[in-house]
Parts: structure tokens; C-alpha cells; sequence
């Protein structure tokens, strides 16, 4: 499987995660349920979700579910963002941003990212050099998207091991009061992983 | 724009009465990339205050041109009604050939109390006279003046700003944009696709009104159609205090005891987010609008399929701005000025594509934007076997590319069609004049689409869209054959007329939610329409 059509196999990945990045002012929320005019300049977020959830939410399995004002459970918040990487492989992350209030970094602790794609577009001059670049963290603003590779074929890496991608704002690591949450999740290193249901078999 | 009622786009729970007596009626209101050009530039650098669109006069500094100094305004085809004003916000956007020495005598009217000011030009090899010496470079004490020299050594657009006291300086609006045209430009800006989009232009009696015929000394930098955008955004509160500490101080002696101002500018809370010194929608309004004796440049982008368009960027300010751009991605030409090019074939471009361009502080950048419908999977122009109207029939003929460029195609609405997508339906029934067979049913117009940019056609163009709501079917709503489509009346867009312009609207934006309002009034703030016009809807950039 492959990002783009590279013609050099450069994109290549054994799984691939969709990753949503979002932050909300819960004081805002708040305000739009009254009657009242909201603060645009005011907005701070309190809230800082990867597909949809906080940190540890972001590793609970499945998806969650919130009752509905009809007084039954719906799912609200359907995906995880567990990262299962076969030992010796790679993971594609389709990353998207679509927090409205400031711009939100991503960190790979422990394994390295490869950014192929900025924009929906691979990262490729004119004459069709890749400009691929190695990193250890992304930034991107609303409205942005990005695809990294993050790369465990090395030989370091073994079945079972724990690595985290989280946000170095690190005020971005808490649900509103509490104190450790936010802009996080794990990366398993697993013996193999479907690719289809991402299953981590150790 | 077209004459719009500006209350339209209020909150009508924040309005103000102020506000409702405001109606812009402006004839025509696009934008390109105006400003003064000349050897010497005399500048000053004074008080005024910039209007905003929820009814506040904000006290603010800026550059302008002193008293006496008459320059040359570019384009030919943009001039002001009342000459180059003696503030504005941004300042004046000096405009000068590569190669050229570039000489700007800055005096310095601010308040006394204001302190000294000055100017940096990042990118430049600057040399000073006269002044005062200053942390970053010669400055202008009050009513002195000081003058900073340079050789505009290399093309590209550039930010110039206030070296003194930044922080508050900068937020006051002491900042503008440099652009530096190429000495050289490549015979390949007019030869090909190029001569043949001027061609078109001609055809249908437009006039130019770009600079130059490209950015660079480089035939992939050529373009048709250019406009500058600087992001810059205001804390009210900064300005009420210079304001206030500016008036308990006036008249007193420049460097005396006490004679300076003590702006507190932390912590920062904009309310003011401007594109070009002016918040949707004003900015949509023409340039050197007398509304605006202070914010002369508008923000209103407008190109014809096919047409390469200019973007130069620009960050001043403090803030990063995520700009996004709907529609297509803009190829990233340069940076400050410099171009990027692929490091194994210098004749190949190596910048991004980006559908979403920072701006970041004291930043420029340039890019290539354009807009063919490719990949809309639709005929956008409706065309259409079986009508009588002899634009609904126009032939496509593919160019290498798999355009309709060549031939006499430049005289047909359809110039720089998509080939693959002609004659292809969108709609499941027929629709006015326009096949079915396609794939969706849209909504009805009358009940779910209308509004000042959206008329809720998918067609482009005059021709298009009345053959789509109009068309064949008008008046027998219960007619099988119309099958309860085809008979909406043009939809209600103020400002993009079904049977006038008839473009496709895209939002150009801050995708900060913040950024898009007007001191908390939703719509407002760094937003403006970018209009994809039919190729006979002539855009007129003069005001």
C-alpha cells in the first residue's frame, strides 16, 4: 500500500490511522446554548481531541457512546486513535486539523516521522525530486493536512513496546481541570496488524 | 462587488444603529495590486483613524506620503480620486524595478510623545542618512526626518515596517509591502498560453492590470493577473490607550521628562483581523474608496478559468494567520523574495502546493493561483445538445493539455474548458435549459440556496445559470416534462447576479473562527470572496 502514486515506492506503509485534530472552548459552547452573543476573541481552548477525544479516551477501544436527548445511547465519538504498527513496519498517519482557534503540534516520541504529503499533495519538485523530510513533530494550523509515515522497520523496535504521539503545547496535555489528557495517544509495536480492522496481535 | 447592502451580513442581534444607515454601493470592486512607484520616495509617518466595519473609528499611526511628494500609481488603470494619502494602513506599496536604487526620506509627524520611528527593509542592504541612531537602525525623531538607501538587488514582494518599539509601533500600523518587479521578463510570458489568455482578454475588451508579466527573471513565474493580501490584526485596547496618553501628553516637548508614552502591549487581545487595513466586508469594497481615506487597498480577488494569478502574501502583525484558500492550491513560487527552484533542474519550480498558506509575521511569500473546473466532474458551462442557445452548444476541442485553448476558442465563453467534462450532466432531471442524466438533484433554489454570494446554480456564467433557472420549463411547474424543476427565478444573490456576473464564489479566509469576525460580529474579519468569472464577464479592476 502506498500514499501516492510515488512510481518509486517511497510511500509504501503496512497500516494506515486517519488522525483529527480538534480543540473547543467549552465556555463557548456554553455561551451558544444561551442566548447570549458568543465571544469570538475570547475563545481559548480546554479541550484538545484526536478524533473527537481526549487523552486517555483516545486508547479506549471502540467506539464511545453519549445518550441523546431522545434518552438513548448513540454513538458520538466512533473512533480510536490507537496506533498499531507491526514490528519492522510502517504506519501512513492522514493527519487533519480542523481547530478553529490556534495552530497544534503533534510529537512522535521514539519513533521517527517522514512527511510525504503537505496538503493532500506529495511532496515532489517539478522535476520529481521527493522532498521528503525526516522529523519529530508536525505543526499544522485549521483547515491543514499533512500524510507522515512513522517508521518502526528498524530492528530496535519489538513487539509489545508503548511509544506516544502527543503535543508539545504542553498546555494542550489536560481536559479543562484535569490535569493530564489532551493532545495524546499511544503507538503500540505489535507482532502483526490487520490491515483492515487494526488489530494488535502481541 | 456589486452594490450589496452591507447590513445583510450582520448579526442582527449585535447591530448597531450606526450600522444600518451604512450602504455600500460601490460600482465595481476588484483589486490587483496597487501602488506608488518613483526613485525617491517621500514618506511620513502620522496619525488618523481606520474605520471598521462595525461603525469604530480606531486611532492608529501609518505611513503615507508627505506633503508635496507626487508619485506614479500602478497600475495605470488603478488611481485614487484624491491622491496618495498622508497615513494609511498598510502603508504605501512601493513598487520598483530590479536593479533600481531605491532612496525613501522618512519624517517622522507623530505625536511628540510618540518617540522616535523608522523603517526596516528586511531583504536589503540598507544604507542610512541624518537621523538619530536607534536599536535597530537610524531613526526619525519627531518632526525629524531620516533617509534609508538600497538596491532593489533581486524581484519578489517584501513587508517593510516600523524598527522602533515594534510591538506597539507595528500594532499601530506602521507597516507596508515592497515589490520589486523583474528586470527581465521572459519572452515566454507571452508566447503560448500566455498569448493566448491575452488574446482572450482582448477579445473581450479587458484591460491588463498587472505590473509586470512575471514575478521573476523566470518563465515559470509568468502570470495574468495579480493581488497582494497583507494580514495584519488590531487590539483595541492598545490603540484607546496610545490614544488616551497621546492626548494628556499633547504639546509637550519631544524627549523632555515625561514626554513619552507608556502602552502597556501584553497582554495581547485582538478584536481586529484585516486583510489590506480593512475587515469583510469592507474589504471587498473598491480600492482608494473615499469610505476609506486611510485603508486605500481592498481585498477582492476575481480570475477567469485558465488565467495564472499572482498571489503575493504578506504577514505583518504579530499573529500567524492560517489563510486558506478554497478552490485550488497555490503553488508556492518564493519566499522574501526568494524563489524556489527544484535543486537538479533550476528550470523547474520546487515550492509546495498548499491549499493553506501561514502568514507569519514580517513573512512574504508568492504563488501561482489558478481555476479550470477540472475535476468537477460536470460540465460547469451546461452545455447541452439539445438547446437552440448557441452557447449551450460550443464545441471543446482538447489542447495537449486537455483544454479547449486553441483555435478561436479564446472568442468562446467556454475558453479553457476541461474537455473530459463536456456535455457532462449533473442533474438527474432536466433543469431549465439544461440536460439531465447526471448523477444528483440538487435543492431547490427558492427554498434552500439563496444568499449574497450562493444563487444555488451549479453552471457558471450568465448563460448557464439563466438557462438553468429560467429555461424552457418557466412557468408549468406541474408540465411532466419540467418533472417540478426548471422553474426557480433567478436566485437572490446581492452580490453575484445570476443574469450579471454569474461566478462561482469561494470563500478566502482565516480558518481561525476568531479571525473571521469583526470585534466578536460574525460574519467579518480576514474574509473575502475570490470570484471565478465566465470568460465574458469583464473584470474591471479600476475604481
Amino acid at each position: 500500500m502506498y500514499a501516492y502514486n510515488d512510481g518509486d515506492g517511497s510511500t509504501a506503509y503496512d497500516v494506515e490511522y486517519p488522525l483529527q485534530i480538534h480543540g473547543f472552548d467549552p465556555n463557548f459552547h456554553f455561551v451558544g446554548m444561551t442566548f447570549n452573543p458568543e465571544g469570538f476573541a475570547d475563545m481559548k481552548d480546554k479541550q484538545f481531541l484526536l478524533n473527537g477525544r481526549s487523552y486517555p479516551d483516545t486508547v479506549t477501544a471502540g467506539p464511545l457512546q453519549t445518550q441523546s436527548a431522545d434518552g438513548v445511547q448513540h454513538f458520538s465519538q466512533p473512533l480510536p486513535s490507537i496506533i498499531n504498527i507491526p514490528a519492522g513496519g510502517k504506519a501512513l498517519l492522514r493527519i487533519s486539523d480542523l481547530d478553529v482557534t490556534e495552530y497544534q503540534t503533534l510529537a512522535s516520541l521514539g519513533i521517527p516521522m517522514k512527511v510525504v504529503g503537505y496538503n493532500a499533495k506529495l511532496l515532489r519538485d517539478q522535476s520529481g525530486n521527493n522532498m521528503y523530510y525526516n522529523t519529530n513533530s508536525i505543526t499544522l494550523a485549521g483547515g491543514e493536512s499533512l500524510d507522515v509515515i512513522l517508521d518502526a522497520s528498524s530492528s530496535a523496535y519489538s513487539s509489545g513496546q508503548i511509544f506516544y504521539l502527543f503535543t508539545p503545547n504542553l498546555d494542550h496535555l489536560a481536559n479543562d481541570a484535569e490535569n493530564f489528557g489532551g493532545l495524546m495517544t499511544e503507538v503500540h509495536i505489535c507482532s502483526a496488524v490487520d490491515p483492515a480492522t487494526k488489530a494488535c496481535t502481541l | 462587488m456589486k452594490p450589496m447592502m452591507r447590513i445583510a451580513y450582520l448579526n442582527a442581534r449585535l447591530l448597531l444603529p450606526v450600522m444600518v444607515a451604512v450602504v455600500s454601493l460601490a460600482a465595481t470592486a476588484h483589486a490587483a495590486a496597487p501602488g506608488i512607484s518613483a526613485s525617491i520616495f517621500n514618506l511620513t509617518a502620522q496619525t488618523a483613524y481606520l474605520t471598521q466595519p462595525d461603525g469604530e473609528a480606531v486611532y492608529s499611526w501609518g505611513y503615507g506620503c508627505a506633503s508635496g511628494f507626487a508619485p506614479t500609481f500602478l497600475p495605470a488603470g488603478i488611481q485614487p480620486l484624491n491622491g496618495c494619502p498622508t497615513m494609511q494602513v498598510p502603508g504605501p506599496t512601493l513598487i520598483v524595478t530590479e536593479g533600481q536604487t531605491v532612496t525613501v526620506n522618512l519624517t517622522n509627524n507623530l505625536p511628540p510623545s510618540a518617540g522616535n520611528t523608522s523603517i526596516l527593509f528586511p531583504g536589503f542592504q540598507v544604507t542610512t542618512t541624518g537621523g538619530v541612531t536607534g536599536l535597530l537602525t537610524q531613526e526619525a525623531a519627531p518632526g525629524g526626518t531620516v533617509q534609508y538607501s538600497f538596491k532593489a538587488t533581486s524581484p519578489g514582494t517584501r513587508s517593510y515596517y516600523s524598527g522602533t518599539q515594534g510591538d506597539l509601533q507595528i500594532e499601530m500600523g506602521l507597516y507596508g509591502a515592497i515589490i520589486v518587479l523583474p528586470a527581465n521578463v521572459p519572452a515566454a510570458c507571452n508566447a503560448g498560453l500566455h498569448a493566448t489568455n491575452i488574446q482572450a482578454e482582448t477579445n473581450w475588451k479587458e484591460l491588463s492590470f498587472r505590473l509586470a508579466a512575471s514575478a521573476y527573471d523566470h518563465d515559470k513565474t509568468c502570470y495574468d493577473r495579480e493581488y497582494l493580501f497583507q494580514f495584519s490584526e488590531m487590539d483595541p485596547n492598545i490603540h484607546e490607550q496610545a490614544l488616551a496618553q497621546v492626548t494628556a501628553l499633547a504639546g509637550c516637548t519631544a524627549g523632555a521628562a515625561g514626554c513619552s508614552l507608556q502602552v502597556p502591549t501584553e497582554p495581547y487581545h485582538p478584536a481586529y483581523f484585516m486583510i489590506n487595513g480593512r475587515s469583510m466586508p469592507d474589504d471587498m469594497d473598491p480600492n482608494y474608496a473615499l469610505e476609506y481615506p486611510h485603508q486605500p487597498y481592498n481585498g477582492n480577488p476575481h480570475l477567469h478559468p485558465g488565467e495564472q494569478v499572482l498571489l503575493r502574501i504578506i504577514g505583518q502583525g504579530r499573529w500567524q494567520h492560517p489563510f486558506h484558500e478554497h478552490a485550488n492550491h497555490v503553488r508556492i513560487l518564493a519566499r522574501d523574495g526568494n524563489l524556489i527552484l527544484s535543486q537538479s533542474n533550476a528550470e523547474d519550480l520546487a515550492g509546495p502546493p498548499l491549499f493553506t498558506t501561514t502568514t507569519t509575521p514580517g513573512q512574504a511569500m508568492d504563488g501561482i493561483f489558478y481555476f479550470t473546473g477540472r475535476g468537477l466532474n460536470w460540465d460547469m458551462y451546461g452545455h447541452h445538445a439539445g438547446s437552440s442557445d448557441a452557447n449551450a452548444t460550443l464545441p471543446c476541442t482538447p489542447d495537449a493539455n486537455g483544454y479547449n485553448t486553441g483555435g478561436n476558442a479564446y472568442q468562446q465563453i467556454n475558453y479553457f474548458e476541461w474537455c473530459q467534462d463536456h456535455n457532462k450532466p449533473l442533474q438527474v432531471a432536466p433543469f431549465g435549459d439544461v440536460g439531465g442524466g447526471g448523477p444528483v438533484t440538487l435543492p431547490d433554489p427558492n427554498i434552500l440556496t439563496n444568499g449574497a454570494w450562493f444563487g444555488g446554480s451549479p453552471y457558471l456564467g450568465p448563460d448557464a445559470t439563466t438557462r438553468a433557472t429560467f429555461g424552457t420549463c418557466a412557468g408549468s411547474a406541474t408540465s411532466t416534462s419540467c418533472a417540478g424543476t426548471g422553474v426557480t427565478p433567478p436566485s437572490g444573490t446581492i452580490a453575484n447576479s445570476p443574469s450579471g456576473e454569474a461566478g462561482f464564489a469561494f470563500m478566502w479566509h482565516s480558518h481561525n473562527e476568531r479571525e473571521i469576525t469583526t470585534n466578536n460580529a460574525f460574519p467579518g474579519g480576514m474574509m473575502m470572496m475570490m470570484l471565478v468569472d465566465s470568460r465574458e464577464f469583464v473584470i474591471d479592476e479600476s475604481n
